[in-house]
């Protein structure tokens, strides 16, 4: 196992665009964040008469997951299938005939990359957030009240963000391994984390319906974990069960392809 | 050049037979095209099985205006000559009306002149009748006898017609009449939020006679909704009753009086009062949103399959005139997805319409749209024409960056991801989204102008889609020039 992880890491990283993939993660994580405080407005609400509604600070600080899944979900659909297209992948299975042990290495090579870059990037994201949220006019008056770094929901925001980022990653790697094309392995991941989004942004439906789609949905039930004001998030679920929820699709669409990984012909 | 006319004809028949095969011999193609339908048709089923209406059950009334007003105690007739109405708006309202009292939402009888759709008839928010005649200076008249109360117009004071006998639940003790301007606010749709900005209309009326004054003074209201009471009317349904400015009238010596006012009356579905969501056609092809994603797989693999394979290579060796090829490529690519775009669309059109009707949406305020409708037949072919020009944009996007995952993350990023995020976080990201960016194009779907009074920040018909176009235009353009300068 330990020669199959080395090998799965040389060649993740010594490939350029697989090491320009995983600085953009951070990068991204941090420029998301400021790209989406810019453009917040500030809200009207009369801050002398009835005050405003309290918002997410730190849920907005780490809006630039959006942007950084991107970079998670290249890099996996690119760890998987790269080996596919000039059938390299017999040259592997030729010397590690274990298919699941190639596999597996393959998903936590990846699932390593991510967790490294994504702490950084998450971390940037809050010190630069900061800042920006405050420069934007986005003070404690107007419902955004800036939490402490110590605080624990900011904290476990941050961990779930990172565990989200692999999470992601892992999901994209089984759908990877499904359909063998980096294409449609990017194409199916982002369909199935902002379809069910796109669907609650465009389509007007009771509320029984709204919460039943965002708990059941990966990427909405999965950004609960970043939720630190009760009522704003992207779901009605506890942020550890919405991540939950994402685990769950992960792992499954991890068993659905490495099953078919191990089994099919190359 | 004449005479190489048919060689080259000749030969872009070729190079289009060529890139045809290629097209539907290979596999990706299939099951991109198959996404594009299959995502086109999920959103727009979801949408249309989760949305319902029940506007037609609901009274969503507006009543918010100037009046100035005398009593009238029993039958009598109010007669003005509308010499002058600011054009504010398509459904801006200045005329007569004999009202229950002054507080908003009682029993009313009104004739009305408008800058776009003529003379109208009211009453009680109930009935409307409309009269398209109204040319120069009309005169009105309303006449009430016991219940029923009867509009006329003239167009020289002398000969009237009669517009109509509307029946009121006014009691006859203790009724004002008079005259009543007011204008409808101008809405700004921001996500899906409709926000409204309040405009003052104005209206000038002379030879102004009521057949039962008791006293030469008129009195001025602001007739409108307490502002308590506000909140509570059809908020959220998107019946514009809020905010109103205050009007005045100005009387001149030579008895013609100036009237401002701002507000509406009528209700949902009559006056020219809308709920936001009329536009049923627009909602029920808004799939292509979600098919888009397969008009940009099959656009990008069209071009960097070939990249990745080096197939291109023998294909320049085949035919060495690149930006030939290219053309081919927009040409085969453009019509297949037009073709299955437009099959999609069509079908999409007639599965939604019978399942928005049994959630709701009919007749008055939702009427059932016709196919042969221009407006619907733009839409639909509109929606396919969208998904082809996303697709020959992810072609340029494709030749210019060459790798497949490269094509894919920039195309799904600016298309799906960035919109969707920005619909939901801010709505001035989102506005800007709608009329700066690729997606503007969705708006050739409108077969509604959202509200009559709407001003640029809800994105043109035409405007739209003309951005989609320039888009698309800059980057084949530059893939073009690129093709041609580096090496395959």
């Amino acid at each position: 196992m330990r020669n199959a992880l080395r090998a799965e890491w040389t060649k993740l990283r010594t490939l350029p665009s697989n090491a320009w993939t995983m600085v953009g993660l951070a990068v991204l994580m941090a420029a998301g964040a400021v790209v989406v405080i810019a453009a917040t407005d500030v809200p009207g609400c009369r801050v002398d008469r009835d005050g405003c509604p309290p918002q997410d600070v730190t849920a907005l600080m780490l809006m630039g997951v959006h942007v950084a899944q991107i970079a998670a979900i290249a890099l996996a659909a690119a760890a998987i299938c790269a080996e596919f297209q000039p059938r390299l992948i017999r040259a592997t299975f030729a010397m590690k005939p274990q298919r699941r042990t190639v596999f597996a290495a393959k998903a936590l090579v990846v699932g390593g990359a991510v967790l490294v870059t994504a702490l950084a990037g998450t971390i940037a994201a809050i010190l630069i957030g900061r800042s920006a949220t405050t420069s934007k006019g986005l003070t404690a008056q107007r419902g955004y009240l800036q939490p402490a770094l110590t605080a624990g929901s900011l904290q476990r925001a941050v961990l779930g963000t990172v565990l989200y980022l692999i999470l992601v990653a892992l999901l994209t790697a089984g759908i990877a391994a499904a359909v063998r094309h980096v294409g449609a392995a990017i194409g199916i991941a982002v369909t199935a984390l902002y379809g069910p989004y796109m669907v609650t942004v465009l389509v007007p439906m009771s509320a029984h319906t709204l919460t039943r789609i965002q708990d059941a949905a990966p990427m909405m039930a999965g950004l609960a974990v970043q939720t630190t004001v009760a009522g704003t998030g992207t779901s009605s679920l506890s942020p550890w069960a919405g991540l939950a929820v994402l685990a769950a699709y992960a792992v499954g669409t991890l068993l659905i392809g490495g099953a078919l990984f191990t089994v099919r012909d190359v | 050049m004449v005479t190489a006319e048919p060689g080259l004809l000749r030969m872009t028949g070729r190079a289009l037979r060529a890139e045809w095969t290629k097209l539907r011999s290979v596999r990706s193609s299939g099951l991109a095209l198959l996404a594009l339908v299959a995502l086109t048709m999920l959103l727009s089923l979801v949408g249309a099985s989760l949305s319902t209406s029940n506007a037609n059950q609901q009274k969503i009334s507006v009543d918010q205006f100037h009046f100035v007003h005398q009593p009238m105690t029993g039958d009598g007739t109010v007669t003005a000559q509308v010499t002058a109405q600011a054009d504010t708006g398509a459904w801006a309202k200045a005329g007569l009306m004999i009202k229950d009292g002054t507080a908003s939402g009682s029993s009313y009888a009104a004739i009305m002149v408008t800058p776009g759709h003529g003379v109208l008839m009211q009453a009680d928010a109930k009935t409307e009748l409309t009269e398209r005649s109204a040319t120069g200076a009309p005169w009105l008249r309303l006449t009430r006898a016991g219940q029923s109360v009867t509009g006329y117009e003239s167009a020289d004071g002398v000969t009237w017609t009669t517009v109509g006998t509307l029946t009121v639940t006014a009691p006859a003790a203790s009724t004002q009449a008079g005259l009543f301007v007011t204008s409808p606010p101008k809405l700004h749709l921001m996500g899906e939020i409709p926000n409204y900005e309040p405009v003052l209309g104005e209206a000038t009326f002379k030879n102004v006679t009521l057949s039962t004054a008791h006293q030469a003074k008129w009195t001025d209201t602001e007739v409108a909704l307490p502002p308590a009471a506000e909140s509570a009317v059809a908020v959220g349904e998107g019946a514009p009753t809020t905010p109103v400015l205050d009007g005045k009238s100005t009387w001149v010596a030579d008895g013609t009086v100036t009237v401002t006012g701002s507000g509406d009356i009528g209700r949902a579905g009559m006056g020219g009062i809308n709920l936001t969501d009329v536009d049923r056609v627009k909602a029920g092809l808004t799939g292509i949103q979600f098919g888009l994603i397969g008009a940009i797989a099959i656009g990008a693999l069209f071009i960097t399959a070939e990249f990745k394979t080096r197939t291109i290579r023998t294909t320049f060796v085949a035919r060495p005139g690149r930006a030939a090829v290219l053309t081919a490529k927009s040409i085969v690519l453009a019509g297949v997805v037009f073709l299955t775009g437009l099959a999609v669309s069509v079908a999409v059109y007639f599965i939604t319409r019978p399942m928005q009707t049994r959630n709701g949406y009919r007749a008055p305020i939702y009427p059932q749209s016709s196919f042969f409708d221009p407006a619907v037949l733009r839409a639909i072919l509109g929606a396919s024409l969208f998904l082809a020009l996303i697709g020959l944009f992810s072609l340029a996007i494709g030749t210019i960056v060459r790798r497949t995952a490269d094509a894919i993350i920039i195309l799904l990023t600016l298309l799906v991801i960035v919109p969707t995020i920005a619909g939901g976080a801010s709505h001035s990201a989102y506005a800007f989204m709608g009329r700066a960016t690729p997606l503007a194009g969705i708006s050739i779907l409108q077969t509604i102008p959202l509200a009559p009074t709407s001003t640029a920040v809800v994105t043109g018909t035409w405007s739209g889609f003309l951005v989609l176009c320039g888009y698309t235009l800059v980057a084949l353009v530059a893939a073009f020039w690129v093709l041609r300068r580096r090496d395959a």
